[in-house]
This record gives C-alpha cells, structure tokens and sequence, in this order.
C-alpha cells in the first residue's frame, strides 16, 4: 500500500468535504436554510485549507529529509535482518497462510540443502516427509486458527542423512500491521547436542546413582546442620526408610535415638572441624530391625569449590557377619584348643623340617616345658636322647613319605622309667593339599602293658585252671565211672571167677590127657590159658576199682535221695512184682552225703528187701529226723558214741513183707562174705560194705524182723547239716 | 609106695569140683567132693581126708560155718583145711602165697591147678 501521509490525506479530506458542500449549496431540491449552511461550511474549509497549506510547504521539506531518514535506517535494518537471517545457525522460515514458505533463512536452506529462492513458494511437502509435513501443516492450522503461538517446545527431526535432531521450536503467528494473522514464522535451535549431553549426564547420573545404591555399605552427605543431602539405598534400608529419596533432607534425629544421632553430630562437628577423615572400625548400633550392627565407619569432610567444609560424606560398611564369623572362628579355635589341651595324651605338629609347630597341654607337662619354649624347637633339643630321637624321626619320615597315618609303638625315658606310647603319626596339609607338618597324638600304654602282661599271667592262670578243672571233671567222672564199675566189680569178680576156675580146671585136664605129640592141641590150650588169664586180670582191674573209698560229700534232701535210688531199682522192681510205698517228709533237713555211695548202700538194701519177697510184695520206706535220745541201735553200733547232745540225724527205713530174718543169721549179716543167697545172687559183701558206707558217714546200719510182723526192717542213720 | 593124700572138695560149684578132682586125681591124689555144704561134715567124716579144700561162697552155709563145722567135731578138728575163693584175687607177685585171713589160709579160685597143689602140699605138711 502506498504511504500517503496523514497530512495530506487530511487535506485531501478536507476538499472532497468542501466539494461537497458546494455541490449540496447549489443543489436545486435543497431547502434554503442548507444552502446557506452548506456554503458556510464550504467556506470554512476553504479558509482553513488556505490557512494550513502555507505551513505545510514547511513541513513537506523537513518530511522528505525525514523520509529519507527513515529509507536509511529501514535499509540498514534490512541488513541487519538479513545478516541476522544469513548467519543465525537456528532455522527461521515465514510462510503464509497456505504454509508456503515467503521467507527462508541461510541456515535452513543449508539444512534442507535447497537454496532458499528455491524454497519460496514451497511448502513442507515439498522437502519433508508425508508424516513431518502433516504435523507441521497441522501446528500451523491451529496456530492460524486461535493466534496464539507455541513457544519452546523441544521435537524430534529425522536427518536427511538418516540420522536424528533434537530441535528447540517456537512457532509464532504472523501478522500484518494490522494485527491479522497472515501466515506463521518459526525459529528452530538444533539442541542434538545439548540434548546428547544433557543425556549423557543424565545417564551418568543414573549410573551413579545405580552404582551408588548398589553398594552395600551405607552412603550419606550430611551438611553442617546434620541435613541429609545424599544417602544411598543401603542407608534408606539402615534406617529403615522405603527409598532414598524419602530420607533426603531429613536428619539422623529422625531415625536414631536421640544420644545416638547426638553422638552422630559430635562426630560429624569433629571430623569438619579437623578436616580430616576418620575411620572408627568399631561402631555399634541397631538398625531399624532392632538388630545389633557392627560397623566400620568413614567420615570425610566435604568441601565446596572454594575449598570450605560444607559437610561429611560417610562411608558404614556393615562388617557385622564378618564379625560373627571372626568370633565364630575364635570360638572354633578356643573350643578346638580346649580339647587338645585337655586332652589326656600329648599331641603336635612338628614341621616337615622338625620344627615343633604346636603341643598341647600335656605335652608341656610331660617335658616340664612352655609351648612358646617348644614351637620352634627340633626332638633334639626338647628330648635329648640321640638314639631315642633317631627313632622318633624315623617314624616322623615314614609317614611324610606315605602321606598317610601310621601307628607305631614309641618309647620314652623319663625319670620314673621307660615308658611306652602308642602314637599315631598323620602328614598334615595346608589347603592346597600341600603337606606341612606331621602330626601326632602318643598315648602312654605303659600302664596297659602291665595290665596286659597281668592280664595275660592271669589268662595263663585261668587256663591251668580251666585245665585244673577238666581235669578234675574228667577225674570226677572217671571216678563215678569207677564207683559205678565198683559197685560192679565185687559181684562180678566172683561170679566170672567161678567158670574162669572151671575151664582152667577143665583146661589143665585137657593138657594132661593130651598125647604127647600133639602139638596143635597144646597150642590151643595154652592159647586158651591164656584167654583166661586176660579175663582174670580185668576182673581183678575191676575189683581194684571198687576199692576207692573217698567221699565225694554234698547236701542233698533225703526224699530226693530216696526217690533218686528208687529210680535206679524201679525196672527190677516191678519185674519182681514189688509195689513201692514212700512217703517223703518235705521238712526234713538236709543231710551231707557222698550220693553214690548212699544210693549204693540203699540199692542194696532194696536189692535185698526184693530178693527176700520172692512172688511179689510191697517195699516201704520211710524217712524220719531223730534226735540223741530216741536213735535205736544195737549192741555192735557205735553210733551213739558218735552222737553229741542236740545233734540230730535222719533215717530212712527200708521194709519188705518177706520171709523175715532167721534169728541164727541176724548176728551174721554184717561179716564179709556171709550170704543167704544161691550162686549167682549175691556176693556176701553188700551188707558189709554197706555197713561201711554208712559208718564212714558218720552214720550207721541196721537190720531186724519187723516186731509182730513178717518182713525185715534196714535202718540206714545219717547225720543232718 | 606112699598112700594117696586124700582130698575133700567141698564146693558148690559142681562143675568145677569135677574138673579139679579129676585133675588132682591125675596128680596122684584121692579126691571126694561134695557140692551141699551142709553135708560137708558127714562127708569128711566118713572119707575123713587129710584136707579139705573149702569154697566160700556157698549157699545155704558159707565156707566160714562149713570150717567152724569141721572144727567143732572132734574127729574133724585136726583136718588142715583150704580156702578155695574166687572173692580173693592171686597175688600177682606171688601167685602161690597163701593168704591169710581170719587165721584161714585163702587161695584164689582162678590160680594155676600147680599153685592150688602146692597149696595143698603145703596145708599137708602142717598136719
């Protein structure tokens, strides 16, 4: 639009106004009154317009100056816009309402690697992507549409080369001088860098803050007033806050007792005011748990640029299980030194060099030495004795050598003896499996090998006298074998004697009647002399058996007696028809007596009492206790000299219903060889050997008719205890 | 010639009694046996030996009444008797001993028909 001048447009005005008012004036239709007003009017102007046109010629002159003025200034303007456009690295573009560029600078063309007259008249389309120049084209309607602008906003644009742009934007309406929007200009910053940079850091920071919250021990920067500025996620947890962030700007007031956070600050004031660090290895305090931590603290001072403390950073590494496993492992070591040191046998470790490395209590003791005198020592020194020592190391080398345990039997001299050990000798490894030392553990077995000799004199004892005792045994049962064989004997002697006689008679006869010439015949008797005189000889063995008369004493119950030699006759008795009536007396007292001998005697006695009830009967026997005052005997017995006041004794009585004694015979029955039996029967000896057995008990024997009865009554006393 | 010494067995075992008498016999002496001690006494009395071998063991009446017997008759009394028992054994050291018991000479049964001869021989020569 061409620029006027307001002046002149006001004189222009002024004219047309006057004009007009001429032409209303000499208007024919026109009332009078607005003709006269009309050409006053016209008038009016016209002295006005006359009177300014004289200054305006003026004020024309000095204008064009001023125009001239203002061509300049707009000119240089104009340069600095442009150099301002040219040489601005941010991208500036004008477009119109239809978004077709009017303006570009250098910058963008470079960008867009499109000169910028190329530009003009293009729109986004024409250089971006579908995608970019829809969006832009979008900005752009709605900036049109409200007016209003969109100031720094930061977007992502894709390179032409394929790479990617940060861009700080700002899209603005454009408008004429009249205000009305004509279109949209934008000024775009490629902030790549700023933005890689700010990323970088960013991504730094985060590191660190990773790194810083991965840490396990507890990380802080508490300023001057005990503020907490940095803490790390171990220390969020210490204190038992949720996250980090949240202990931030708080004090350690709000998490620990009051005398511990006091303590805190004293420390904190401390290490500020020295300036320097502090490493305290032996803090103590709980953690929001309740738990006791031990803590090795650090405190550094902080200092700003200018060199001035601001605050501490503090380092808590929590050594709490290292603690327990370093008491675990003392405990270990106190517990494992306890043993070793009370342990009853000398033990150590002597280096593969011969070096003693440790010894236990009792090795002290036994040498009257301190371990701390002994490590480091050689046998040798600690021992003396070269030969002994030799001995020792020999051992020592054979177990390094086998690399394995070894027992061996050591001897010791001391100055109560020799004394022997039984050691047990190991190669000790360290934990690379190396072989360092060897150890051993001596038990002192001297006692023990007395005790074994001891023990083995005894075991020679007891076996002589297991030996003792077989023979004893054997000889007990060679000598019921031979009370048996005895019983035996006098019986049979004679009965095998008496044809033995004969056919030696008869045999003599023979020889005599033989003719002289028969030699086969004398043979044969002499053969058969022979035969009888083997016989004779066993039969007199027999009879040399019977004539051992020692006593064999033990306690037995006289019904068990009874009824144990009753067992013995009971077949022959009930072969004979004999009926038994025995009655025991539970009460009896015991009575000590050789059992054989007292069976042998009352066998007999039944023997007897059968022989005498030819065709059956019944053999009663009774057993009695007797006291000094009531013991029957006879006139041959001399029992009662054998009897003391209050001794007693028990009888047994043995009856038969037989024929009885005959008078003329009852002084007989006790001599030797006196029998009442035919051949074969009896020997003669029974009653006088039992006689005997009884005396020889202390006791005695007795036979007489039953009083107004048939039968005979044997009593057979004993003594009791 | 001398007379034969007579001899009286008075044994219960018949059998050997026999064989012995025949055998004393072949040696050169009258023998009469009798086998029932009880008869002992009249048999001696009407053989009237010069001895009487005498068996112990002897139902009835043992060799010990049988001498008691002889002794207690008068015309008996002085006959030197001999006891004849299998209950004695030889003496093996001497097996012609005689032995003694009860003021009785005693040979065992079982000897040698030689040691019961000299047994007698000997008794005889007490007479």
């Amino acid at each position: 639009m061409v620029n006027i001048g307001k002046e002149r447009m006001y004189s222009i005005m002024a004219a047309t106004v006057a004009l007009l008012a001429v032409v209303l004036a000499v208007a024919r239709d026109a009332p009078e009154w607005l003709r006269w007003i009309c050409l006053g009017l016209a008038l009016l102007i016209l002295m006005f317009m006359v009177s300014t046109t004289g200054s305006s010629r003026a004020e024309l002159y000095e204008c064009r100056v001023k125009l001239r003025q203002a061509r300049r200034e707009r000119d240089e303007i104009e340069r600095y816009f442009r150099a301002l456009m040219d040489s601005l690295p941010s991208w500036i573009y004008f477009k119109d309402r239809d978004s077709k560029f009017i303006q570009v600078n250098k910058a963008l063309a470079d960008y867009s690697g499109i000169p910028a007259v190329d530009m003009i008249g293009k729109s986004d389309a024409d250089f971006l992507d579908e995608e970019s120049a829809r969006k832009n084209r979008a900005d752009e309607i709605l900036i049109l549409a409200s007016g209003e602008g969109r100031e720094r906003f930061i977007e992502k644009e894709s390179l032409p080369d394929g790479g990617d742009a940060w861009v700080l934007t700002a899209k603005l309406p454009l408008r004429d001088k009249q205000g009305r929007i004509i279109g949209t200009f934008g000024v775009s910053s490629n902030i790549t860098e700023m933005v890689q940079g700010q990323q970088a850091l960013e991504k730094e920071r985060n590191t660190l803050r990773t790194l810083l919250d991965s840490i396990p021990d507890s990380i802080y920067i508490r300023d001057c007033e005990g503020t907490y500025m940095v803490v790390n996620r171990a220390l969020a947890e210490l204190v038992g806050a949720a996250d980090p962030a949240e202990v931030t700007g708080k004090t350690p007031y709000d998490y620990f007792p009051a005398e511990t956070a006091g303590q805190f600050m004293t420390e904190d004031a401390a290490v500020m005011e020295a300036g320097e660090t502090v490493v305290n290895p032996s803090t103590v305090l709980r953690n929001s748990d309740g738990d006791l931590r031990h803590l090795l603290t650090t405190k550094v001072p902080m200092r700003d640029s200018e060199g001035k403390v601001f605050g501490i950073l503090g380092i808590n590494r929590d050594i709490t299980d290292q603690e327990r496993a370093r008491e675990a492992v003392k405990q270990t070591e106190h517990r494992m030194q306890e043993i070793v040191d009370n342990s009853p046998q000398p033990m150590y470790a002597k280096s593969v060099t011969g070096h003693y490395l440790m010894v236990n209590r009792r090795y002290e003791e036994l040498f009257g030495m301190k371990a701390a005198d002994i490590v480091g020592k050689t046998d040798l020194d600690v021992i003396g004795d070269e030969k002994v020592v030799e001995r020792l190391l020999k051992n020592d080398r054979l177990v390094l050598e086998r690399g394995e345990p070894v027992q061996f039997d050591e001897t010791l001299k001391f100055p109560d003896g020799e004394h022997s050990y039984f050691s047990v000798k190991f190669p000790m490894r360290d934990l690379d499996g190396e072989i360092y030392a060897v150890g051993g553990i001596s038990t002192d077995i001297t006692g023990r090998k007395k005790a074994e000799q001891a023990l083995q004199d005894l075991n020679q004892e007891l076996m002589q006298t297991h030996e003792n005792l077989t023979n004893a045994h054997e000889q007990l049962i060679q000598a019921e074998k031979m009370e048996s064989v005895g019983r035996l004997a006098a019986g049979v002697a004679h009965e095998v004697k008496n044809p033995l006689a004969m056919i030696g008679m008869g045999l003599e006869l023979l020889a005599r009647r033989l003719p002289e010439d028969d030699e086969k015949g004398k043979e044969t008797i002499a053969r058969m002399k022979r035969g009888i005189d083997r016989a004779k000889k066993i039969v007199r063995g027999l009879v040399d058996y019977s004539s051992n008369h020692k006593l064999e004493i033990q306690a037995i119950r006289p019904e068990r007696l009874v009824l144990e030699a009753l067992e013995l006759v009971e077949y022959q008795l009930e072969q004979a028809d004999i009926r038994v009536d025995f009655s025991a007396d539970p009460s009896l007292p015991a009575i000590s007596v050789d059992q054989t001998k007292v069976e042998q005697v009352l066998v007999n006695l039944f023997i007897n009492a059968m022989h005498s009830m030819e065709g059956g009967g019944t053999l009663t026997v009774r057993t009695d206790l007797l006291t000094i005052e009531n013991v029957r005997h006879d006139e041959g017995s001399r029992l009662r000299e054998r009897l003391r006041e209050g001794d007693s004794m028990v009888s047994i009585t043995v009856s038969d219903t037989g024929k009885g004694i005959p008078e003329d015979v009852l002084g007989k029955l006790f001599d030797p060889f006196f029998t009442t039996k035919s051949t074969g029967k009896g020997t003669g000896l029974g009653l006088t050997v039992a006689r005997k057995i009884a005396e020889l008990h202390g006791g005695d024997l007795m036979l007489e008719n039953q009083e107004g009865g048939s039968g005979a009554v044997a009593t057979l006393t004993l003594k009791t205890g | 010639m001398m007379e034969k010494p007579k001899v009286l067995l008075i044994d219960d075992e018949v059998d050997f009694t026999e064989l012995l008498a025949e055998n004393l016999a072949d040696s050169g002496y009258e023998v009469r046996q009798v086998n029932d001690p009880t008869k002992a006494v009249s048999a001696a009395l009407s053989f009237m030996p010069d001895i009487c071998v005498i068996d112990l063991v002897m139902p009835r009446m043992d060799g010990g009444d049988v001498v008691t017997a002889l002794k207690g008759n008068q015309s008996l009394s002085c006959i030197p008797v001999l006891m004849l028992t299998a209950l004695v054994e030889e003496n093996p050291a001497d097996p012609g001993e005689l032995q003694m018991k009860g003021g009785l000479p005693f040979i065992s049964k079982t000897s040698d028909l030689e040691v019961i001869i000299n047994g007698i021989k000997t008794q005889l020569g007490h007479r």
